[in-house]
């Protein structure tokens, strides 16, 4: 995989394998390229050169939605959020294949009423899991900035049956308590519904008891990869993060 | 017909009738979708057209194969009148001379045969959604490839072209400027209108209420505040756009028909953006955007207000200096202008503001799931 963005090779000749039905950890210090990875997988940029198999599947031309359709669902490291939805909805929306979701189909509430209400059933679980319960029908912009971290990450737990969640940076910004919780959440889907994640992590004293395999970037290059503890013990890993 | 209560007539009703059905869609794409359509003027002609150009020529069709005898009649009557040379009923209607003197006898002959009149009255109907449809079509093909701010330019240009220049000065397309008179469905065209637009405004804010509501709604408002992160959650945003144009502009264009049937003899001009697309911008921001009851608040508001400067700053005026005078005749419009700005700085979403979608009683599930 390569990316520039101008002269600045933010992704060097990467070259990755996440593995199947594992939590993945993804470190590096910033700029390393981590986000952008994020985004290429997910198909909010294109890359230079290279290829993203999904499942055996080439991805790379597919666009973002195409994508989420055949399983990939991402969320992001600055929350993006529907501002002019409520918490409820902003996870309700994270469900697709509403069959009210057409300009005609949508005036007939009998076609889509059952997933409907299936959806806000399962949304107002997702949102009591991330302890937002209580902030239900308020708007992102009445939302501290921890709490809007939460909704994202309900967010994305909320598809159905995803094959592969990437999830950048899930608890900057949450109390350790709740940052444990979210990962045990993670684990028990990955458990589970046999979803496979990678995450993108900075606290990795709460992430590495939870990963079954890390990667490790620094400037666009991955620099190791292998067993958590053995990667955070890595001495290029260590150099990079302290040496800068 | 004639309609007066106080200083409100049935052709201000009819106007605020059409500004509904206008408001209502520029709604749903503005309002719900974020998408700046400051084309609505030319959507908005296509009823217009459909009902002139095209429903006049098709009515005289009519007649022509219906009343051959007393149609060949008519047009030599009007060759020897006119010294033209027209060859049928259709070229006659069509042409900037002959129109205004042939429209009254196809009236007649449709009054006369009420069968026809309906089938007429459906077709153009037809007429009007398909030549929406198909510039809602072109619209978005732009809609999809442009940032917001260049789309709102490009709409309004687009617009700007069609009706002020490409008809405005075509004289086989609509009479040019002055416009050809369109085709009458009922004798008493004006309480027509006023029927056809109550109906379908009612008719539009009940399906855009419904819309609003729907997980359509909630999908429109997630495509308008982060079209990326919609796409991520499997949304085919350009697609949700082209969905909504296309519907916008059918709406917007039965507007035109409605206000077309109460003026017939409205010139093509009558279709421009001040009326057609910036007021129904100024209705949206006062009422409130992705509020449908909002729209139509902001469209009476603006509307009576409008009436009362109109109707009482001029008598005051009256007998002043040319220049209040002239001031005078301005100033609905520049208040128009100023309560833009007023409701902006104090109330930015508007007097109703936007509401969540309410699919279902969403108290009742959460309280179901605890």
């Amino acid at each position: 995989m390569v990316k520039n963005f101008g002269a600045l090779k933010a992704l060097d000749r990467v070259n990755m394998e996440i593995p199947r039905g594992k939590i993945t950890l993804l470190i590096g210090p910033n700029g390393s390229g981590k986000t952008t990875l994020m985004n290429i997988i997910s198909g909010v940029y294109k890359p230079d050169a290279g290829k993203i198999i999904l499942d055996g599947e080439d991805v790379t031309n597919l666009d973002t939605h195409e994508r989420f359709r055949k399983g990939l669902v991402r969320n992001f490291q600055i929350p993006r959020l529907f501002q002019g939805l409520i918490t409820l909805e902003n996870v309700a929306f994270a469900r697709y294949g509403n069959p009210g979701e057409g300009v005609i189909s949508g005036t007939m509430k009998r076609r889509w009423f059952k997933f409907e209400y299936e959806t806000l059933k399962r949304a107002a679980e997702t949102i009591t899991f991330t302890k937002i319960r209580h902030l239900w029908d308020k708007k992102p912009s009445e939302l501290s900035g921890g709490q809007m971290k939460l909704l994202e990450v309900a967010r994305s737990l909320m598809p159905d049956e995803p094959k592969i969640v990437l999830m950048d940076e899930p608890t900057s910004g949450v109390n350790p308590v709740l940052a444990h919780e979210i990962f045990q959440r993670i684990r028990d889907v990955n458990r589970k519904r046999r979803v496979t994640f990678l995450v993108v992590e900075h606290r990795l004293d709460i992430a590495v008891g939870y990963v079954d395999y890390a990667y490790a970037m620094a400037f666009g290059k991955v620099i190791a990869h292998g067993e958590p503890e053995a990667v955070l013990n890595d001495p290029r890993v260590i150099e990079s993060y302290l040496g800068g | 017909m004639n309609i007066e209560f106080w200083i409100f007539s049935d052709t201000w009703l009819i106007l605020v009738l059409s500004y509904f059905i206008v408001t209502l869609s520029l709604n749903l794409e503005a309002g719900y979708t974020g998408i700046p359509n400051f084309g609505k003027a030319l959507f908005v002609f296509m009823g217009a057209w459909a009902a002139q150009g095209i429903g006049i020529r098709l009515a005289a069709l009519f007649m022509q194969h219906y009343d051959p005898k007393d149609s060949s009649l008519l047009v030599e009557r009007l060759n020897s009148m006119l010294g033209q040379n027209y060859h049928s009923l259709v070229e006659a209607a069509g042409s900037t001379e002959a129109n205004r003197i042939v429209a009254p006898h196809i009236y007649d002959f449709l009054f006369a045969h009420p069968a026809l009149d309906i089938t007429l009255f459906i077709v153009i109907l037809l007429v009007t959604l398909g030549l929406a449809a198909a510039m809602g079509l072109i619209a978005s093909y732009a809609a999809l490839r442009l940032r917001e701010e260049y789309l709102a330019i490009l709409l309004l240009s687009f617009s700007e072209l069609v009706v002020m220049v490409i008809f405005n000065q075509t004289d086989s397309l609509n009479g040019g400027p002055k416009g050809l008179w369109a085709v009458e469905f009922y004798p008493d065209n004006r309480l027509f209108a006023l029927i056809l637009g109550a109906v379908i405004s009612l008719l539009v804010f009940i399906y855009a209420e419904r819309l609003g509501n729907s997980p359509m709604g909630r999908t429109m408002r997630a495509v308008r505040d982060d079209e990326v992160a919609a796409g991520v959650f499997g949304r085919d945003v350009a697609m949700t756009r082209l969905k909504v144009i296309m519907i916008s502009s059918m709406i917007a264009a039965l507007a035109g028909l409605v206000y077309i049937e109460a003026k017939p003899s409205a010139q093509t001009l009558t279709f421009n953006r001040v009326i057609w697309t910036f007021f129904p911008w100024a209705f949206l921001i006062l009422g409130g955007m992705a509020n449908n009851k909002g729209a139509i608040v902001g469209v009476l508001v603006f509307m009576v207000l409008k009436r009362f400067v109109e109707f009482y700053v001029p008598q005051m005026a009256a007998g002043h200096s040319a220049a209040i005078q002239m001031l005078a005749a301005y100033l609905s419009n520049i208040i128009v202008g100023l309560l833009i700005l007023l409701v902006l700085y104090f109330r930015p979403q508007g007097v109703l503001p936007e509401k969540p979608s309410k699919t279902m009683d969403l108290d009742v599930v959460l309280e179901e799931t605890k």
